[in-house]
């Protein structure tokens, strides 16, 4: 049953990882051993019943269209359907986007398109395994005209925080709210008409940011109800947080919530042979993908696929991406590599607790 | 459609039949390899890596897990407009139909699917080997000797000479006697099981083949005899490297142990070579602080917390603490309970091993032997077995 299209939208990202994204969008950034971030939203989607995903891009985006290719990996190859990749188009006389009204009013043809009444729209930053469906069920129930889900935390440092009444109507925002929170995870579903109302408002009206100016600076007219969602959610928004999130993946109930409960996440194939085991190979509390060669040592550590660990080396509280190479008797601590970094032998490379040392892509050390 | 120069037709219908347990419910090229693939996958990824876009396969026995598994071929990008891979089960005719009675009936039987290709060359090889080979430098050859016929053979030991169909060559590599298992061999150059032939002359031999009642329409024991005594250009092409029929439960037990040494004969990480297969979509391998694994090659979707040693782990994997697994092979999707010891074993896939059980092991068996757990079954607490 089709009932959802969805769009995943990665104009103005405003989440920095550094290094991480010097050369890809967040959506394109490794997570999980084998995966992009991008994977989780999009399996999500795929897993709900929803068969035609746009995918709202902006810059840097070579990765992704790599990764992403022809949507094979997700059955979203369709005839009728399937996964549209939807360059941000450019207005105004020097050629810059401004908001992203513009982008889905260009855009509204695929909508129009698609025969289903909803439309789900996602970012990346939240890595969770999560039925869209029940979204769209409360959504259904509750009469509003907008559903956006939130997750409540206890919060040390400053958040955006939904405030809601006794109905689960989002009645304002608060801004540097900490204490329990209801923090955004930018995800809503709607009825494709009043997002195509919402865009023909925005524009009317001279806004920029369709759900910011065209939704949440007018909560008094438009009625927008919260979802709940009490499932594990990584909020993959700095270097620190990804290293912090990498790292909860060790812990058996997460990898389980994230991978094994809900339905599977899916990734692009690389064809890489199971992971080698050497006779020096020392492995404690490690996720490891396959296509490694492991002679060293590794611990409380995350190895992407096709990484060399070489004898007498030590991989500690670190994520080595794709195709790193770590060599003799190296040691690496509290460290962030990125794809394809070549570490030389005897190099000892350290960061300090939760500040990860991090070598960009290709780097050779 | 276009004239293809060479496409392949490779024989799936084994039964296995010493495989035991393990070809139960699937035919032999379906059974699982060195932790992630199954054996059809090594000659499918040579066809693709080779450059041979159109594969049809023959299958037989069993051919429902196989049948699902090679689908449209899109792991080994043979999902292809024109070409690709074709299953091609025994079917009925006008006049009736019945199982393939032999490799070259099963050729024979499939001539039509052939010839819409209009293809120069065939090349037959068997969906049950476990191998990485470029056919194209074998088509070369086979070119290059205006051959007829060309064979693949690779030198075996000489005391094993007699298991295999051995070839006596001349010096310009031309074939001059062929023997199917002979008691005293002539020459240790064993036939792989993989054949080049120009398509007009195998044609004509097959049908001279059916028209005889007496023959068993096999390659080895009948079409290659027939060419040589016919004085037909067949030539031998030698294949150096790792080759190996596993038609025995020691056999594949061994296969998967040559993975585990440190230079294996068969690479699996040549990336200019990759062996493809279905993919399952499993999250990486969790390794436990208490696990310990050495020697040993794990696929995705495993979560390990006890001890593992010289062992292939395959996909979905569950192997809990203080569980010893030592010399064994472990099938897909297998759980293994705390304190299980498993050595010298291979244990079927989606096996459940309940806690305390000891499977294997020196105590057990003698040394040589290899205990065998199928699929599926659920092997109750403390049992030993």
């Amino acid at each position: 049953m089709k009932q959802m299209m969805g769009v995943i939208h990665l104009m103005q990202e405003h989440e920095q990882l550094g290094a991480l994204t010097m050369h890809r969008n967040l959506a394109a950034v490794p997570f999980g051993g084998r995966y992009r971030l991008v994977d989780f939203v999009l399996s999500n989607m795929v897993n709900s019943g929803i068969e035609d995903v746009a995918v709202f891009m902006e810059h840097k985006v070579r990765p992704l269209l790599d990764h992403l290719g022809s949507g094979k990996e997700w059955d979203l190859d369709r005839k009728r359907g399937g996964l549209f990749m939807l360059p941000a188009e450019h207005e105004g006389a020097h050629g810059q986007t401004v908001g992203d009204v513009h982008t889905f009013y260009t855009h509204r043809d695929f909508f129009h398109r698609g025969t289903q009444e909803y439309v789900f729209i996602a970012r990346t930053a939240h890595v969770c395994n999560m039925d869209l469906r029940r979204v769209l069920l409360e959504h259904q129930r509750s009469e509003a005209q907008i559903t956006a889900v939130y997750r409540t935390i206890v919060a040390p440092d400053a958040h955006i925080s939904y405030v809601l009444d006794a109905q689960g109507r989002i009645v304002r925002l608060d801004s540097h709210q900490s204490g329990i929170c209801n923090v955004p995870m930018d995800m809503y579903v709607m009825r494709k008409s009043v997002l195509l109302d919402l865009i023909d408002t925005a524009r009317a009206q001279g806004h920029r940011q369709l759900i910011a100016d065209g939704v949440f600076a007018q909560l008094s007219h438009v009625h927008v109800h919260g979802y709940k969602y009490d499932g594990y959610v990584a909020q993959v928004d700095t270097i620190a947080a990804y290293y912090q999130h990498s790292m909860e993946l060790l812990q058996p109930e997460v990898l389980r919530e994230l991978f094994f409960r809900g339905a599977p996440i899916y990734t692009k194939v690389k064809d890489e042979p199971p992971t080698k085991y050497c006779h020096t190979a020392r492995v404690h509390n490690a996720l490891i993908a396959n296509g490694c060669v492991i002679n060293g040592t590794v611990e409380n550590s995350i190895l992407f696929r096709g990484v060399r660990i070489h004898a007498g080396a030590v991989v500690r509280n670190s994520i080595v991406m794709q195709n790193g190479e770590i060599g003799e008797n190296v040691i690496i601590e509290n460290a962030i590599l990125d794809k394809d970094v070549f570490v030389d032998h005897e190099q000892h490379l350290c960061g300090i607790g939760q500040t990860p040392y991090v070598a960009s892509k290709r780097k050779v050390v | 459609m276009r004239s293809k120069s060479c496409i392949a037709m490779c024989l799936a219908g084994g039964e296995g039949r010493r495989l035991g347990l393990l070809t139960k419910n699937l035919a032999k090229p379906a059974v699982h390899f060195g932790g992630k693939y199954r054996i059809i996958d090594f000659t499918l990824s040579n066809c693709t890596n080779s450059g041979i876009d159109t594969v049809g396969v023959l299958t037989q026995y069993q051919p429902l897990v196989l049948n699902s598994y090679i689908g449209i071929g899109t792991p080994w990008d043979l999902d292809r407009k024109d070409g690709g891979v074709t299953v091609l089960p025994p079917y009925v005719e006008q006049q009736g139909g019945n199982w393939y009675r032999g490799t070259a009936n099963a050729i024979y039987r499939n001539m039509s699917y052939i010839e819409q290709y209009d293809p120069e060359h065939v090349l037959v090889i068997s969906g049950d080997h476990i191998y990485k080979m470029d056919y194209a430098k074998m088509l070369a050859f086979h070119k290059s000797r205006q051959a007829d016929a060309t064979i693949a053979v690779i030198e075996v030991p000489w005391e094993e000479a007699s298991r295999f169909g051995i070839l006596s060559t001349n010096a310009s590599d031309q074939v001059i006697d062929f023997a199917e298992k002979p008691a005293e061999p002539q020459s240790n150059l064993a036939s792989m099981g993989v054949y080049i032939f120009n398509w007009k002359t195998l044609k004509a031999f097959l049908q001279q083949d059916e028209r005889n009642p007496l023959s068993s329409n096999d390659f080895g024991k009948d079409i290659i005899p027939m060419m040589l005594f016919e004085g037909t250009h067949v030539c031998a092409y030698s294949f150096e490297g790792y080759w190996k029929d596993v038609g025995t439960i020691q056999s594949l037990w061994e296969a998967n142990m040559d993975l585990l040494e440190d230079e294996p004969t068969l690479d699996l990480f040549d990336h200019r070579w990759r062996v493809y297969s279905q993919n399952t979509y499993q999250p990486p391998q969790y390794i436990a602080p208490t696990a310990k694994v050495t020697r040993s090659m794990i696929n995705e979707g495993c979560t390990v917390y006890g001890d593992v040693d010289h062992s292939v782990l395959f996909y979905g994997t569950q192997v809990a603490a203080g569980a010893v697994i030592k010399d064994s092979v472990i099938m897909p999707n297998v759980k293994i309970g705390e304190s299980v010891r498993i050595e010298r074993a291979i244990i079927g896939e989606g096996t459940h091993i309940a806690a305390g059980c000891v499977i294997g092991g020196p105590q057990r068996t003698t040394a040589t032997e290899i205990t065998l757990i199928g699929n599926y079954e659920i092997v109750r607490k403390g049992v030993f077995v």
